[in-house]
């Protein structure tokens, strides 16, 4: 449907890159993408830190209808995963076969490409997860 | 603040209405809930509406269906939370009539989904998750629904045929419900070996893409006492958003919205939730409706399923829930549906033909949710 | 003419990055109707290293950078320039180094730059580190060889073409670097034996003229100047990593140059993972560095076509111990493997006319 906005997609490199997120200096709670305002005490001193790469599935969906532009990979895992810092973050599961995955497997980051913007677009690159090896 | 009724019902049947235009289906509406109502002077509308800038390339999209419908000239406003939207329309003209700007307002909800095609169909209903950190990875709202049920079946040891439950029993109450999309039974096997969307949801887990329209009349009690015997009052309502992100919650099974929004309706009504008779809940994918039986306080967190199972929320059970055939099979036009689940309980409170149950109750309850638990509206009516 | 930094550098991180996924030889021939044999015998290749759907070679530099950064340990803001070598860049024309460099953190004061010369790309960048690290003019430079392989189905070079890439950041020589390169020495001639005209998806080759002329001519020439500037003999080495179309050119090389199959094996990965192009010969090297000892003396020769060679002497040094252990090794990268059919391969590549992209 929407192509890619790019501008949109560039100001997340930081996070989709990096895993940057933010922390609250008040509570010490960790939002990613990162906030500015504190949901839990509502301070504004939060500042900026980079996220575990590793954690664990806490659930995991396997994609067999695919969105448009996705087809390719068809079918591929989603999962959210616990972080070691226990912040939670949704990302594709790659170089995993489905019959493979299950809660509770422990899973790094990798960065792929997230979108492909069809043959003359852009290509959006970001974090995926994969199984530790 | 005015106490509120609904003096008119219009319901069109859902379908894939490839031969009306989105027009046509609203003015059906209208119309049918107008004469419901005797025809008052309507004062103001306010339309659910999700995407029709994406469906069928409109926007000003109030303007437009309150011109094909008649209405010259009155303030029409589109009211967009997702796939709560119907339910938010409720509320926005709750609100005008109660505050006392105007007597006679219409409450309407429409999609026309039927112009494009399934994939279409599915990005455009994909808009209403986190771009940047759902969209992006390939998530679909199927897979959204999936990782909320997988959760859920691990922590409470329930299997994916008892959340199935669900899906049947709407089929079987959609065969009497005239405006229904599907009006079929299933067996459970059927929805089990469906085809996967994603695991573990397939496709019986999930509600159809389909055309509808749905209106409402609503007026002052006062005035709508002197216009017809069986007007229903819109008790109580309550609104919550949550998060957009679902890594943004701490508990994934906690759809706080729902919760958030059916306290303050029961509040407002002053009663509780056992109090409720009847119900419509938005099971856009079955799971979500367990999640809504539990937090509007109807079963115990992860008991869902079994009362489904010993039949409580069956048409003629201690709480019938559904009996319209809910998003699985009366079907799910995405604006629509909210303003569909509180006509549905209004034409039951009023004891219509249609939607008739067996015995005669008094307070019944419509609930809309958007995306993930994303937003929730609950509309408590009563007949007085 | 043999290239001697001023001021010694060296190697302060390595790693590498291999795909999971393999295709063998058989599932390539058995489409086409040819004699597997004859490639697992003639070019001592079973089987290629193939990217996932979601790789290209900015993932894999990306991987394979992380790798050394992980290896080295150092502020990726003293990173002073990036350097992508690689003949399969996703885009035509949008730097990669860029994405590198982004990923690692090592953004906005830096040089970055891609490299082309078809296989040698990677090998450049660690001469153009050299140069601009010994002259101070950055404090490290990281050089990186990656490629997901092109090769046209059907021809040849469709059995060997791979993916995979390796990456090194050089830095002053001091007592944190893992080994010193103590010269290089470049050999160039215009010599068209493989190619790829621009906007054309897949590369052509002259066959037999890739060897005796090309391969042969350029690496023997390397080879032999660098070790008679610096007054070597090869058993002197205790490894040497010679670029790896197939199994068979470096074997054959070595042994003209009098090199023992001992001292080629370790890093000749060609039979399992395939020709990863610009990554051949950084791969080769990671994986010797990954069971060097202090003090072993390594031969580098890389071949790119079109021609040229690039040759290193590097000498490893004691702080290669407490480094080696930091991340995957590119032994760990070749045992993860999982084998995928030509079908998968081809809708992977992209290959399918009217195929989702
Ligand atoms: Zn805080």
């Amino acid at each position: 449907m929407s192509d890619l906005r790019v501008p949109k997609l560039w100001r997340e490199i930081p996070q989709h890159y990096r895993l940057e997120a933010s922390k609250c200096l008040s509570c010490g709670r960790i939002y990613f993408p990162p906030k500015t305002i504190c949901n839990n005490c509502k301070s504004k001193n939060l500042e900026k830190t980079a996220l575990p790469r590793k954690g664990v599935i806490e659930t995991f969906t396997i994609i067999r209808n695919a969105p448009s532009k996705y087809e390719l990979y068809a079918p591929y895992a989603i999962a959210i995963v616990k972080l070691e810092n226990d912040v939670k973050i949704l990302a594709q599961i790659t170089d995993c076969e489905p019959a493979k995955l299950q809660i509770g497997m422990p899973v790094e980051a990798v960065i792929r490409r997230l979108y492909d913007d069809g043959e003359n677009g852009v290509i959006h690159y970001g974090f995926k997860f994969r199984p530790v090896f | 603040m005015r106490d509120v009724a609904i003096i008119g019902v219009g319901l069109t049947k859902i379908d894939l209405h490839f031969d009306k235009s989105i027009r046509e289906i609203f003015k059906e509406a209208v119309s049918k809930a107008l004469d419901d109502a005797f025809n008052p002077v309507i004062e103001s509308a306010y339309i659910g509406n999700m995407a029709a800038d994406e469906f069928n390339n409109q926007k000003n999209i109030s303007s437009l269906l309150i011109d094909f419908s008649g209405l010259n000239n009155i303030p029409a406003t589109r009211i967009e939370t997702g796939e709560s939207s119907g339910g938010s329309a409720l509320i926005a003209g709750f609100n005008d009539v109660a505050s006392g700007l105007h007597d006679f307002v219409l409450v309407g909800g429409v999609e026309k989904m039927s112009e494009v095609v399934s994939t279409e169909a599915e990005s455009i209903i994909s808009l209403g998750m986190f771009h940047e950190y759902e969209t992006i990875q390939g998530l679909s709202p199927e897979g959204a629904a999936a990782l909320i049920m997988r959760l859920y079946m691990h922590k409470y040891n329930v299997k994916d045929e008892d959340i199935a439950l669900l899906a049947q029993q709407d089929h079987k109450n959609a065969v009497s419900n005239p405006y229904a999309q599907l009006r079929f039974e299933v067996t459970l096997e059927s929805i089990l070996k469906a085809r996967s969307i994603a695991d573990p949801i397939t496709l019986m887990h999930c509600a159809p893409i389909g055309d509808g329209a749905a209106a409402l009349i609503l007026c002052p009690m006062e005035e709508a006492k002197k216009i017809t015997d069986t007007p229903i009052q819109i008790a109580g309502i309550g609104q919550a958003s949550d998060a957009l992100g679902l890594t943004q919650r701490d508990d994934l099974l906690d759809f706080k919205s729902i919760r958030l929004a059916a306290e303050k309706a029961y509040k407002m009504a002053k009663i509780k939730p056992e109090d409720v008779q009847v119900a419509e809940i938005f099971d856009s994918y079955t799971i979500y409706g367990l999640l809504a039986l539990e937090e509007l306080g109807f079963a115990q967190r992860g008991e869902a399923a079994a009362m489904l199972k010993n039949g409580f929320f069956s048409k003629n059970g201690v709480k019938p829930v559904n009996i319209s055939g809910g998003l699985k099979a009366r079907g799910h036009p995405i604006g629509a549906t909210g303003v569909y689940q509180t006509a549905e309980i209004a034409l039951t409170l009023r004891g219509d033909a249609q939607l008739k149950i067996d015995s005669t109750p008094e307070v019944g309850l419509a609930q809309t949710l958007s995306g993930a638990g994303v937003n929730s509206t609950v509309q408590i009516l009563r007949r007085v | 003419m043999i290239m001697k930094p001023n001021h010694k550098v060296g190697i302060i991180g390595w790693g590498g990055y291999i795909p999971k996924y393999r295709l063998p030889v058989e599932n390539i021939s058995r489409i086409w109707g040819k004699d597997a044999e004859r490639y697992k015998e003639g070019l001592m290749i079973n089987e290629k290293a193939v990217a996932g759907p979601d790789e290209d070679t900015t993932t894999i530099a990306i991987e394979a950078a992380q790798n050394a950064l992980k290896r080295a340990q150092i502020n990726p803001k003293d990173i002073g320039a990036v350097f992508v070598g690689s003949e399969s860049k996703p885009y035509a024309v949008k730097p990669t180094g860029t994405i590198v460099a982004e990923a690692l953190g090592a953004t906005p004061n830096l040089l970055a730059a891609d490299l082309e010369f078809a296989c040698k790309a990677g090998t450049e960048g660690l001469q153009c580190c050299m140069g601009l690290v010994s002259s101070g003019m950055i404090k490290y430079g990281l050089a990186i060889g990656a490629d997901v392989a092109q090769g046209a189905p059907g021809d040849d070079l469709e059995f060997a073409a791979a993916s995979g890439g390796a990456a090194f950041l050089i830095s002053r020589d001091n007592e944190d670097c893992v080994a010193t390169i103590e010269a290089s020495y470049s050999y160039v001639t215009d010599t068209p034996d493989f190619w790829r005209r621009a906007e054309k998806p897949f590369p052509q080759h002259g066959e037999a003229f890739t060897g005796k002329p090309a391969y042969f001519h350029h690496i023997e020439s390397a080879a032999r100047n660098l070790m008679a500037e610096l007054d070597k003999k090869p058993s002197d080495f205790k490894y040497a990593v010679f670029h790896q179309p197939n199994g068979k050119f470096p074997i054959r090389v070595a042994k003209t140059l009098g090199f023992t199959t001992a001292q080629i094996a370790p890093g000749l990965l060609v039979s399992n993972i395939g020709n990863t192009y610009s990554a051949a010969v950084p791969l080769g090297l990671s994986a010797v560095l990954d069971i060097a000892a202090p003090g072993d003396e390594i031969l580098v020769v890389s071949y790119g076509s079109g021609a040229g060679s690039d040759a290193f002497y590097i000498t490893v040094k004691d702080a290669i111990e407490e480094k080696r252990d930091r991340c995957l090794k590119i032994k760990e990268y070749i045992l993860r493997r999982q084998q995928v059919g030509y079908k998968c391969y081809i809708k992977w590549r992209r290959h399918i006319i009217g195929q989702p992209r």
